[in-house]
């Protein structure tokens, strides 16, 4: 009984501290044990554990993120198996998983906290520098890789990025960040989070700017800021409302092209979205929520050629405006112990504004309904089964279902085979069917770059693969080998074609347009990612891929390396300080859209970082260098001048929490 | 159960003229209280005559004194002291911690009869063997505590090392800081267990602390069904029935004339788990009622 005597004494002593007299009623009853409580981890917040997944999955976690010191969310997925990404003038990544990719990536889907912000932009995809997130308030990026239509829809043909959050409960307090270093990188950040009974809040700022490529013009500046709020009426039941503005400015083009066909100019982007989510949990393992999102994109990108003496000024520019908006509704509901359904609807309309990308009709919309469902059954101790399908309409195409089909199979403890095979279509753009680019000065037309094609039916792609995943509880690690086979028919991509419109000697008459392939893409491959942790100081990350890809039009077969690489080593060392190591090794490879060949590269992301309290508050700086070794070449097209030649860059930084 | 037959066969024995009376005093009217009142209630019949009394319309003086009271919740355990009663006290929805308080505090001019108790608070060796039963390959368990209840830090230590079990703290002064003082425990622990300490775990603070967790992939172990609704692996507690039951069992013995025990660890306990939580971590766990006889065998090969 001798620490009975302490009990009592520390208790008086904590009443006393005590601020007001309720705490200290409350510290010594018994109402924590009968309290009832919010339900927290409800159905839609956990993850499916990675050897119950249909399909591989590589998480990109907060830790990881920070230890990488990036600035860019694109660059991050240089360390996902099967990325290629590649970086061109004017701020712009193009990822894409396996290959297949132009200037604008379209075949890969990209949510933040459920919502998609792959744009109905211009051709499709994402624009990765203008995503209206900061990096500080990422909870998690989960990549599924692998056509995941059944779950995510047609724009998840080949993959989903899977961006999430923190929840704001989990940031009370604010932190102060910055940025220096060569090519003039200048960064700020911000973020303050509060609570207030049932509710609680969580603003983020962030402005980053630097001058990009020394080679060409690549600046960009911009600024986000974000805003959280969650509510919890009651235990059960939980309100969320997102929203976010980004506003920024990348330079492009070149001095003394001919005719200024490519001058210097800076885009404007502005967009911003308004997100609410309600979800109420209805039992164990059951959830109902129902979101309603409104996405808006502004780019404003204007110059001017001069041809004199006929023509010495013509406009030119890509103005557009874009603007989404989607309801949804998701069921979970565990049926049986070992049988959980989600299942849900969802509808969208999108609409784009561009006299520019539609030069008869200056806009285009459409519309998009689905309806989904996809079960995971624990079929034996050892055998779980993901079936499901989705079935999706656009309004100016048929409605198509895609299924999907997986089996894992845990051999032994810790070790998990799976096999599997999926079906998905990916209707056209509204770019990709009825994009018209014309260039006229004084009523006569000058270039047609784009003709719309007629009619386009939708890429389907058959997908099937095998996986194994590994757990090592001795080195902490789990490792996940994937082999693929996809087979793409109808694939869409564009071609020259002679313009019906512009008379030939002046300008030239070749114009593109979009088209079906006729012949199938086969694109095969073997993926590997190994994350350890053999001391409790090292964490190692190791991904590659090998990929090969068969009868693409154009260069695409050549749009995926034969292998890449990145192996990851993150060391915490004792007295707070830390470092990370990053090495890239890409073997040549050539992106579609006009691209020129991109040579093989090896590349290495250093980072250095100190913790400290010594100001009385959390505090870290850190050295970032990025782009080190030899200077290598990125994404270059062929209308630019001289190879796109990367950066090295170096700056530090510093964050303080309070 | 046979040995409340035979206590109800020996309390009639013993009291041939007159039928006992047990006071069954509630602090309040919520559902815990209630069944807690039935449980003892369904108990003694036949042993003894009961009555329900709202702790604050508990007047000692005002009524003939009862034979045993048996009160549910720390303010019926005070009204029952306040008026020092000659009669026994068997204290029960009670944590430890609130118990010796209120006694300790009891007005001295009127010297308290006899009382005991049946805490709340699981015994410490049963929390941890749940740990060790869910999750065998964890050895480090976290515990976030605050000045109130650090003292629990050092008897959770000598408990945990004979098991293998190692305890890593860290202490919350200030509600403002869980999130930085749980991201460092997180850092050294693989498992996070609450403790019944409303400055840290309450109903504003569970979001943070269960989705840092979910994070860092640490499973928490709660002490009620509520924290495995909100998300915590697993639990155990004892519910206000198998409360009530023991406490009635203390009072039959009590009037048959045998002596009160000193205050005691809840006996049956009842285990939750998440399954949904558990599948998502990619644990195989065995259903609750294994779990918990596993629980049983354990304690009893001590």
């Amino acid at each position: 009984m001798a620490h009975t005597d302490r009990t009592k004494s520390s208790l008086l002593l904590a009443c006393l501290a005590c601020m007001g007299r309720d705490v200290c009623a409350q510290q010594a009853s018994e109402t924590a044990f009968f309290e009832e409580l919010p339900v927290v981890l409800s159905a839609s917040r956990l993850p499916q554990s990675l050897a119950n997944t249909p399909g591989a999955v590589t998480v990109i976690d907060r830790e990881l993120i920070r230890a990488t010191g990036t600035r860019d969310l694109a660059r991050l997925l240089r360390l996902v198996p099967g990325f290629t990404v590649p970086q061109s003038r004017g701020h712009a990544y193009h990822p894409s998983y396996h290959g297949l990719g132009a200037e604008y990536p379209n075949r890969m889907q990209v949510l933040i906290d459920g919502r998609s912000v792959y744009t109905p932009y211009f051709i499709g995809g994402v624009d990765w520098a203008g995503l209206p997130v900061t990096i500080d308030e990422i909870e998690r990026i989960e990549v599924l890789r692998g056509s995941n239509s059944a779950t995510y829809g047609s724009n998840a043909f080949l993959g989903v990025v899977n961006i999430v959050t923190r929840h704001s409960a989990q940031d009370e307090g604010n932190s102060v960040r910055a940025a220096a270093g060569n090519t003039q990188i200048r960064d700020f950040g911000f973020r303050h989070g509060g609570q207030s009974g049932n509710f609680s809040y969580r603003v983020n700022g962030e402005y980053l700017s630097d001058t990009g490529f020394r080679s060409s013009l690549d600046d960009r500046s911009g600024a986000t800021l974000t805003l959280r709020g969650d509510y919890r009426p009651s235990g059960d039941q939980e309100l969320t409302l997102l929203a976010g503005v980004h506003e920024g400015s990348r330079g492009f083009g070149f001095a003394g092209t001919p005719a200024n066909t490519n001058g210097e100019r800076n885009a404007k982007y502005t967009t911003g979205f308004a997100h609410f989510r309600w979800r109420r949990q209805l039992g164990a393992g059951s959830e109902i929520s129902v979101g309603y999102y409104h996405n808006r994109e502004r780019t404003q990108e204007a110059w001017t050629v001069t041809a004199p003496p006929f023509f010495p000024v013509i406009p030119v520019d890509f103005d557009r405006n874009s603007v989404r908006d989607n309801v949804d509704f998701q069921h979970i509901v565990a049926l049986a112990p070992g049988l959980r359904v989600v299942w849900g609807a969802e509808l969208r309309r999108d609409a784009l504004e561009s006299t520019r990308l539609f030069a008869t009709t200056g806009a285009d919309s459409q519309r998009l309904a689905r309806l989904y469902g996809n079960a995971e059954w624990h079929a034996l101790a050892s055998l779980v089964v993901n079936g499901g399908a989705m079935l999706e309409k656009y309004s100016a195409h048929k409605a198509e279902l895609a299924p999907r089909l997986f089996v894992n199979w845990h051999v032994a403890e810790n070790h998990t085979l799976r096999a599997g095979a999926s079906r998905a279509y990916r209707a056209p753009s509204l770019f990709e069917e009825h994009g018209d680019i014309r260039f006229s000065s004084g009523g006569f037309l000058l270039q047609q770059n784009f003709t719309p094609p007629g009619s386009l039916r939708p890429e389907r792609i058959d997908a099937r693969e095998l996986g194994y995943l590994g757990r090592f509880p001795r080195w902490n690690g789990t490792l996940d080998v994937r082999l693929y086979h996809e087979r793409i028919v109808d694939f869409i991509a564009d071609r020259g074609v002679p313009s019906p419109l512009v008379p030939p000697p002046l300008f030239s008459p070749v114009t593109a347009q979009a088209f079906n392939s006729a012949t199938p893409i086969v694109s095969r491959g073997v993926e590997a990612h190994l994350r350890v942790r053999p001391f409790e100081s090292t964490d190692l990350l190791l991904g590659y891929a090998h990929m090969r890809i068969r009868g693409a039009p154009g260069s695409l077969d050549r749009s995926v390396p034969g292998s890449s690489a990145s192996l990851t080593w993150i060391q915490r060392y004792p007295g707070r300080f830390g470092s990370t190591l990053t090495v890239y090794r890409t073997l040549a490879y050539q992106w579609g859209g006009g691209a020129r060949p991109t040579p093989a590269y090896t590349a290495y992301d250093a980072r250095v970082s100190y913790q400290t309290a010594a100001l009385g508050k959390p505090a870290e700086f850190a050295l970032v260098l990025l782009n080190q070794g030899r200077a290598h070449e990125e994404l270059t097209w062929s209308d630019s001048q001289g190879p796109t030649v990367v950066s090295r860059q170096a700056y530090v930084t510093a964050r303080l929490e309070f | 159960m046979r040995s409340i037959v035979v206590l109800a066969a020996l309390a009639v024995a013993s009291l041939p003229g007159r039928a006992a009376d047990v006071s069954i005093v509630l602090s309040d009217i919520g559902p815990a209280y209630q069944e807690a009142a039935q449980a003892a209630e369904l108990s003694l019949a036949g042993l003894a005559k009961t009555t329900r009394i709202a702790a604050d319309a508990f007047d000692q003086a005002a009524q003939p004194a009862p034979s045993v009271i048996v009160t549910l919740g720390t303010r019926a355990f005070r009204a029952a002291i306040a008026n020092g009663p000659r009669t026994p006290v068997i204290a029960a929805l009670i944590p430890r911690a609130a118990y010796e308080l209120e006694l300790k505090n009891a007005p001295r001019e009127a010297p308290a009869g006899p009382s005991t108790a049946v805490f709340l608070d699981q015994p410490i060796a049963r929390q941890l063997h749940l740990v060790r039963l869910l999750l065998p390959t964890k050895k480090r368990i976290g515990l976030l505590v605050s000045p109130a209840t650090q003292n629990l830090v050092r008897p959770m230590e000598s408990a945990a090392r004979p098991r293998g079990l190692a305890i890593t703290h860290e202490i919350v002064s200030d509600s403002q800081q869980i999130s930085a003082v749980l991201s460092r425990l997180l850092e050294a622990s693989e498992v996070l267990l609450a403790l019944p300490d409303p400055r840290i775990y309450n109903p504003g603070t569970i979001h943070n602390i269960l989705l840092s967790a979910l994070r860092a992939r640490q499973p928490l172990i709660g002490f009620s069904e509520a924290y495995v609704r909100a998300g915590a692996l697993a639990a155990v507690y004892s519910t206000p029935q198998q409360a009530g039951r023991q406490a009635a069992e203390i009072a039959a013995r009590a009037i048959a004339g045998i002596a009160l025990p000193p205050p005691q660890d809840p006996q049956a306990f009842t285990v939750r788990v998440n399954e949904i939580l558990a599948r998502s971590l990619g644990l195989q766990l065995e259903p609750e009622e294994a779990i918990a006889a596993n629980l049983q065998r354990m304690e009893r090969e001590r």
